[in-house]
């Protein structure tokens, strides 16, 4: 980015907020997923939707790529500045503008945290469903882009399914928006292409969700299992019985055991080989009747002891325990590489032991904590970036793993989304075709590729546009494993 | 997923009629069962295919609570299948037709269950489509969460086969409800707003609660159906009104209007867009604010603007033709993606 470019941001967007630094710059050249890094060339901090289009149209006219970020949470590199990247940090942008429940509508700027939608709700007896373990941190903005999910998106949904609308800028610096307060479009659902599109086609600078009657009643479940396999069949004895729980969480042992030396200790016995978290809510009528059917189905599946929360206090501290897992194993490994990959559900306790089997062969130390009810695996290979051998042991181990969910008729991907991480993964799940089908989307909504490029897709097998102005990324190979 | 020889023999021989077609300088339009038609304009000379002797299971394990059915198939005979496994697919459309499962896809339709089930566009999570562009091309994927790549089912949903012919659907299915009940009222549409406001307070979410208006008949018209365990289906039978176990008779099937429209108004918009309604058949979902409508050649292009103004969604699902309604600001990106899918512009 050159001087004149600089200073035409500044002009853009005032000058405390545009940050080129090298010691300002370095928080930003990684988001969750590490094995990437790059800094940028420089970041903006824009205030409002005017902004953001005069920032693109400067990027733009300098031919210098864009990307937008919130909170860096994202564990697939989709927030990584490829190449001279400039970072587009909508962190200014967080205020909850307006609640409209007669519309069932929360208006929100891209920048307010996940959790903070739903505390602002709360008094008025709604919720904003989709629940990222990340919640805490993550903002709309990286959720509209990933398409986040959450525990209790087994019956709500994930987040297309909340977004009814959305003011965007286009690759082009136009103010262009997408679906309708009814969350019904007329034909094409631009919207639903725009969510989990990783931030390649569009930014979005307001959102409109969609909120949700808070359930009178919820009732919570927790199994403790000797056998992890039993744990398993009882996922899909659930789920076939009729029963689709608000979430149907599992851990393993290894996580278990992590969990307990956080600060959310359940107090679990020794020697558990697997916990599953399940919650039904609702009507009270429906509640009582489906946490009954469910017991009655986990003790067909030798489970070893059944607990029901008694108070909230109870149940708070059951979720406190399984969303904080993934930091748990900062606790018991240097670092950790936080896999994601989806599979039938019926499928389960074959996936299980094939991860297992691949951890045992290439000697790396799994954990599992995912979304079982909805397949969405998130196995936690436990490393040390220091020794280097190891590294490349865990980036071929999860890479083996995609290629089992795959084989079994799932997906390289649940909810993280494919960044940098997956790109070449994607190959695994689609044909040329199907990828040539997909670059031409990314090529009808930025002809150039300056959002957010080297993302998302592999690299074509033929150049596709020769304006493109950015070539490569850098692959696993240049990470410094 | 696997694709078997036979199907693959059927999109050879599609992809051989997109030759013809290309050929003899024709457009092609896919039918299913034909009841979302849109008259066509004329010219150029369209040829026909029908869609309908497609309709095998491609796939389906009932413990996932996911199938994939070639697009020919009804909705009514998967739901046949499906319940033999205690499932379905939540989708009765309220003038009470059948249609293809592709038909439903490629036309955007939804039904009366939405409020309670969800939207239909939301259980589709992977497609088979015959693209002019690219060939054969699967989007999406047969697991109930998927965020590989982009979302390409939501660009076929609702395109009315302007880019590709979809040939086989991939939907997430629902447990079948062990008990269900209905109510129905009639009244003005202001004892019946209240009507639907009260149910909200009996419980929630109703399996769907939708306002019917019919020229023909004074009043407005609800019914509310309530979905789930039997203890709570008796609790309101019990403590508000008895109801009745079957789907009352005011969802008889409709008599085809010049023009249908269907398509969601916002929730606060329902008791308005009941009032300026005039002359045709209405049904309105009142949690999700989901309709679908008739009118005359004359009031649709009214009505449309009416709702879209109100930022409600809407669009022609049969009777007069009109283009794929593209907002203005997005016709470069429309046009980008017409010339890569469809590049001879053969579809529609
Ligand atoms: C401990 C932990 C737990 C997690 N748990 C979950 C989970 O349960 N479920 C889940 O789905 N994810 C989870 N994640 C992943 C992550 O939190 C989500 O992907 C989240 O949505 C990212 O939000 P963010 O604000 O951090 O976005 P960032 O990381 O800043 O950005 C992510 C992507 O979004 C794009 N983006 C950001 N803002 C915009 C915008 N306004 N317009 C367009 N594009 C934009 C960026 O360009 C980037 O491609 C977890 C991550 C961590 C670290």
């Amino acid at each position: 980015m050159n001087e004149a470019g600089v200073e035409e941001l500044k002009q853009a967007v005032g000058p405390d907020f545009v940050l080129t630094d090298s010691m300002d710059l370095l928080p930003y050249s990684c988001d969750a997923y590490t094995l990437a890094q790059e800094a940028p060339a420089a970041v903006v901090l824009p205030g409002n939707t005017a902004e953001v289009q005069d920032v693109v149209r400067v990027l733009r006219s300098h031919h210098v790529p864009f990307l937008a970020r919130g909170a860096g949470t994202s564990l697939s590199g989709g927030a990584t500045p490829l190449n001279g990247t400039v970072i587009i940090h909508l962190s200014r942008m967080n205020r909850i503008i307006d609640i409209d429940t007669e519309n069932q509508v929360v208006v929100v700027e891209p920048g307010v945290v996940n959790a903070d939608i739903t505390r602002a709700l709360a008094p008025l007896g709604f919720f904003y469903a989709p629940d990222p373990s990340s919640q805490q941190a993550c903002t709309i903005g990286g959720n509209f882009a990933e398409n986040s999910g959450g525990p209790h998106c087994l019956k709500y949904g994930v987040t297309v399914n909340h977004i009814v609308m959305a003011e965007t800028v286009t690759s082009e610096g136009e103010r262009v928006v997408l679906g309708n307060l009814a969350g019904e479009p007329d034909a094409i659902d631009w919207l639903g292409l725009a969510v989990g599109s990783e931030g390649t086609l569009v930014i979005a600078t307001k959102l409109w969700l969609r909120i949700t009657h808070k359930p009178s009643e919820s009732q919570t479940v927790l199994a403790l299992f000797d056998d992890v396999n039993e744990a398993s069949q009882a996922v899909s004895a659930v789920v076939a019985a009729g029963i689709i729980p608000a979430a149907l969480e599992m851990m393993d042992r290894l996580a278990i055991y992590a969990v307990e030396k956080g600060p959310y200790r359940v107090g679990y016995p020794e020697n558990l080989a697997a916990v599953l978290l399940i919650e039904v809510d609702g009507e009270s009528r429906e509640v009582h009747t489906m946490a009954t059917r469910v017991q009655v189905i986990l003790q067909k599946h030798l489970v070893r002891e059944v607990r029901l929360a008694a108070t909230p206090e109870e149940k708070n501290l059951w979720w406190a325990n399984r969303k904080t897992a993934f930091g748990a194993m900062g606790l018991i490994s240097p670092q950790y590489y936080v896999q994601d990959g989806v599979i039938p559900r019926s499928r389960l306790p074959e996936a299980l032991e094939r991860i297992n089997e691949i951890g045992r062969r290439r000697d790396v130390r799994i954990a599992n904590v995912f979304h079982a009810g909805d397949g969405n695996l998130h196995p936690l290979l436990l490393y040390d970036e220091h020794d280097k051998e190891m590294v490349r042991r865990v980036v071929d181990a999860g890479s083996e793993i995609l290629a089992v969910c795959v084989e079994l008729g799932g997906s390289i991907t649940g909810e993280h989304g494919v960044g940098i991480e997956k790109r070449e993964d994607m190959r695994r799940q689609f044909t040329e075709s199907e990828l040539a089908a997909q670059r031409a989307l990314k090529h009808a909504f930025d002809p150039i590729d300056i959002l957010n490029p080297g993302k998302l897709l592999p690299t074509a097998s033929t150049c596709h546009d020769e304006n493109a102005v950015i070539g490569t990324y850098p692959g696993r190979e240049s990470t410094g494993e | 997923m696997k694709v078997k020889a036979d199907i693959l023999a059927q999109e050879q021989e599609l992809l051989a009629v997109f030759a013809e077609v290309r050929r003899d300088n024709q457009t092609l339009r896919v039918e299913g069962l034909g009841h979302r038609l849109q008259r066509p304009a004329g010219e150029p000379a369209t040829r026909s295919y029908s869609l309908t002797g497609w309709n095998d299971i491609v796939a389906y394990h009932p413990a996932d609570l996911v199938v994939t059915v070639e697009a020919g198939m009804s909705v009514k005979a998967l739901n046949r299948i499906l319940a033999e496994h205690g499932q379905w697919i939540p989708l009765t459309v309220a003038d009470g037709q059948d249609d293809t499962v592709g038909g439903a896809v490629s036309a955007g339709l939804d039904g009366i269950w939405r409020g309670g089930y969800g939207s239909f566009r939301d259980r589709v999570l992977g497609l088979r489509v015959l693209t002019p562009g690219f060939g054969a091309i699967q989007v999406g994927a047969a697991v109930v969460k998927n965020v590989a790549g982009y979302n390409l089912s939501r660009l076929f949903f609702g395109s009315r086969g302007t880019l590709g012919i979809i040939t086989q659907v991939t939907l997430k299915v629902s447990p079948l409800p062990q008990s269900r009940r209905y109510w129905a009222w009639e009244g003005s549409l202001s004892e019946m707003s209240a009507k639907a406001n009260d149910l909200m307070g009996w419980a929630t979410p109703w399996a769907g609660i939708a306002f019917i208006a019919d020229p023909s008949q004074k009043g407005t018209r609800l019914w509310a159906a309530w979905h789930g365990v039997a203890e709570t289906v008796d609790y309101l039978a019990a403590t508000k009104e008895p109801g009745s176990p079957d789907l009352p008779l005011m969802t008889r099937p409709w008599k085809p209007g010049a023009v249908t429209l269907k398509g969601a108004v916002p929730r606060k918009t329902v008791q308005d867009v009941i009032g300026v309604w005039e002359n045709g058949l209405l049904a309105v979902e009142w949690q999700s604010g989901g309709f679908l409508g008739t009118l005359s050649e004359e009031d649709a292009p009214r009505m449309e603007n009416w709702i879209r103004e109100r930022s409600g969604g809407v669009a022609v699902l049969s009777g007069l033709h009109e283009d794929l309604p593209v907002p203005p600001a997005l016709m470069p990106i429309w046009k980008r993606l017409k010339d890569a899918y469809d590049p001879q512009a053969i579809l529609g």
